[in-house]
């Protein structure tokens, strides 16, 4: 099951993207000199994200189109995770 | 309406709280084992292989030793045969008949039969068992360790129905927590990239559930849906379908459901080579065959009903029906429901691999077993904030110390028992009783813990008892099993180096990390009290 596992490698460079300079994320930081995406730039990288999916959901196999989705959904987490910033003691 | 005093509105409150939270705490048992039972397939063939090649299905040269140990049987125990390849490349062969109760009670019969263990390589016999269904089940002690997390999960242990009934009542409570969750919380979506780490403890902690909360909502939603469908199905829709339309015998209604019956007769005749089903059904479903079903073997209207593993790209296993009698393909059958294809067994069909994820071998699984942590993740970390933001209250802290002992002390207990299995295997010790005997005397020590040194100390400790347990892991199942990584890659058993090499980096995970946590954790605790 590649197809599905390569198709979520994929969709998780624009999730990457779209968690970098996500709005709320940036303002939550309060990271004034990071300029935020633009609302055409945050959906064409969600479409971005979403395409593989489209792509096997109509070409290819249920299989790989579950593989996908779970993957996108863990990587999410992990991204969400792995780009907020370091912990430091309050 | 009713008027309630500060105080009484107070203890009310604290009853719903409670009660959410216990039922929160069974349901984190029952979503942890499952994330466990993902890889039960694995986790048995790594706990209890055989010293031989792997195997993957029946192998060859498997009719010669099926038709000869079918001479050997009782008649009386050869009205179902079921085979099936499970437990580290163990063959399972089983006759059952039915007998009269044992007690004597007229019109009440019981399964009776003979099982044997065979070597799915050499096909020799290793273990042959006679007695009750219960007693045939309870003889594959090679499968005990992953039985005991699929028995957690499914049931809690608990008696039938009531375990089912009570995971399929907690699998109800996710859906509707994950719904509603979702109506009330859709504006934190838009939230779905922010940790403010750099904010108090309790925000990051609140954050960090929400986040891993709102990427494991759909999936949260579909486990707890069908997890409910499995409880639910035998527990009540089937006793339920039974009493209406088959006067409560619920194994006609089975019958009904999933057998077709040729045309009746009962001349004797032989068994056919039963390597050829395997073959062809091979073949028709592009997939070994796993299991096979016959019926009325020994006569000319025998059958037998053979089934596939899911085809690669596909969802589902197949089920084709063979005369066993002269090996004829009669049809293809629905896996699950009825006796032609239906939109209900397409649909019921579909439960499986969304429950298990286990359609496409370990890619599947993996992401499967990462989506079942993180919906265990979210239940824990949502009991711990709900619990931490009334740290002031006395009721709540013991909570907060139950949820604590849960929340830690389970995956600690998990994989002692896991050690239990080994030991007591290799000290001929009945290994069911050893295992239930070390996970209850782990989850003792970790309350015992949790009381004596406070749910920030219990939480490092049980964490870093827990690292130092699966870390060792592996050299319990070596000194007990003897199975060496050079030779379990010699005869192809990657499952035994991958599921040593996940544990050690699992154990070194618990272990890395602890003055970190514990820092954090002291802090969470300082601001919510």
């Amino acid at each position: 099951m590649t197809l599905g596992l390569l198709a979520a490698l994929l969709s998780v460079i624009p999730l990457w993207l779209l968690a970098g300079r996500d709005p709320k994320r940036l303002r939550a930081l309060r990271k004034r000199d990071a300029r935020p995406h633009g609302r055409n730039v945050r959906l064409g990288l969600f479409v971005a994200t979403l395409l593989p999916g489209l792509g096997l959901a109509l070409g290819a196999s249920a299989a790989a189109f579950l593989i996908w989705f779970g993957a996108v959904m863990v990587s999410g987490w992990l991204v969400a995770e792995v780009r907020a910033p370091r912990w430091s003691s309050d | 309406m009713i008027k309630l005093s500060q105080q009484r509105t107070r203890e009310v409150l604290d009853i719903h709280g409670w009660s959410g939270i216990l039922l929160g705490l069974l349901l984190y048992a029952v979503i942890c084992t499952g994330t466990m039972a993902v890889f039960s397939d694995e986790i048995s063939n790594w706990s209890s292989s055989l010293h031989g090649e792997a195997v993957d299905g029946f192998a060859p040269g498997f009719n010669e030793v099926f038709q000869s140990l079918y001479q050997d049987v009782d008649p009386r125990w050869r009205e179902d045969i079921d085979a099936f390849v499970a437990h580290g490349g163990r063959i399972y062969l089983r006759f059952e008949g039915e007998r009269e109760h044992a007690g004597g009670e007229a019109e009440k019969h019981e399964h009776y039969g003979v099982e044997y263990q065979i070597d799915g390589n050499s096909l020799e016999v290793l273990k042959r068992t006679e007695g009750l269904a219960e007693d045939l089940s309870a003889a594959r002690e090679a499968g005990a360790l992953a039985e005991f997390f699929v028995d957690l999960h499914v049931r809690l242990h608990l008696p039938n129905p009531w375990g089912l009934f009570l995971t399929g009542v907690l699998g109800l409570g996710m859906m509707v927590a994950a719904l509603t969750g979702f109506v009330v919380h859709r504006h934190l979506i838009g939230e779905a990239f922010t940790i403010r780490r750099n904010k108090e403890a309790l925000l990051r902690a609140r954050d960090a559930h929400v986040i891993a909360g709102t990427w494991s909502l759909p999936f949260a939603f579909v486990l707890a849906f069908t997890g409910s469908f499995f409880s639910f199905a035998t527990s009540v829709g089937l006793p339920a379908m039974a009493m209406v339309a088959f006067a409560g015998d619920q194994e006609r209604a089975v019958a009904e459901l999933f057998s077709r019956h040729e045309a009746y007769d009962d001349t004797a005749a032989p068994i056919a080579n039963i390597d050829s089903l395997f073959a062809d059904a091979a073949e028709r479903g592009g997939a070994q065959a796993v299991f096979v079903s016959m019926h009325y073997a020994g006569r000319a209207d025998a059958f037998a009903r053979v089934f596939t593993r899911a085809e690669e790209g596909h969802l589902s296993a197949r089920a084709f029906d063979y005369s066993a009698a002269t090996g004829e393909f009669l049809r293809e059958n629905p896996v699950l429901v009825g006796k032609a294809p239906s939109a209900g067994n397409a649909v019921a069909s579909l439960m499986t691999p969304l429950h298990f994820g286990d359609f496409a071998g370990w890619v599947s699984k993996a992401v499967w077993f990462a989506l079942g942590f993180a919906a265990a993740y979210v239940t824990l970390t949502g009991m711990l904030l709900w619990t931490l933001r009334r740290g002031e209250r006395p009721a709540w802290q013991r909570m907060s110390r139950l949820v604590h002992w849960m929340g830690y002390g389970l995956p600690w207990a998990m994989a002692m028992t896991a050690h239990a299995f080994f030991w007591g295997r290799a000290g001929a010790m009945g290994v069911g009783q050893v295992q239930w005997s070390v996970f209850w005397s782990t989850a003792a020590v970790a309350a015992v813990l949790v009381a004596v040194s406070g749910t920030a100390v219990a939480r490092r400790w049980m964490i870093r008892l827990c690292g130092l347990s699966l870390l060792l892991l592996p050299l319990s199942r070596w000194l007990c099993d003897g199975m060496s990584w050079a030779t379990a890659l010699q005869h192809g058993q990657g499952v035994i180096v991958s599921v040593d090499m996940a544990l050690m980096i699992a154990g070194l995970f618990c272990l890395r990390p602890a003055r970190r946590r514990a820092a954090q954790a002291r802090s969470i605790v300082e601001v919510a009290v």
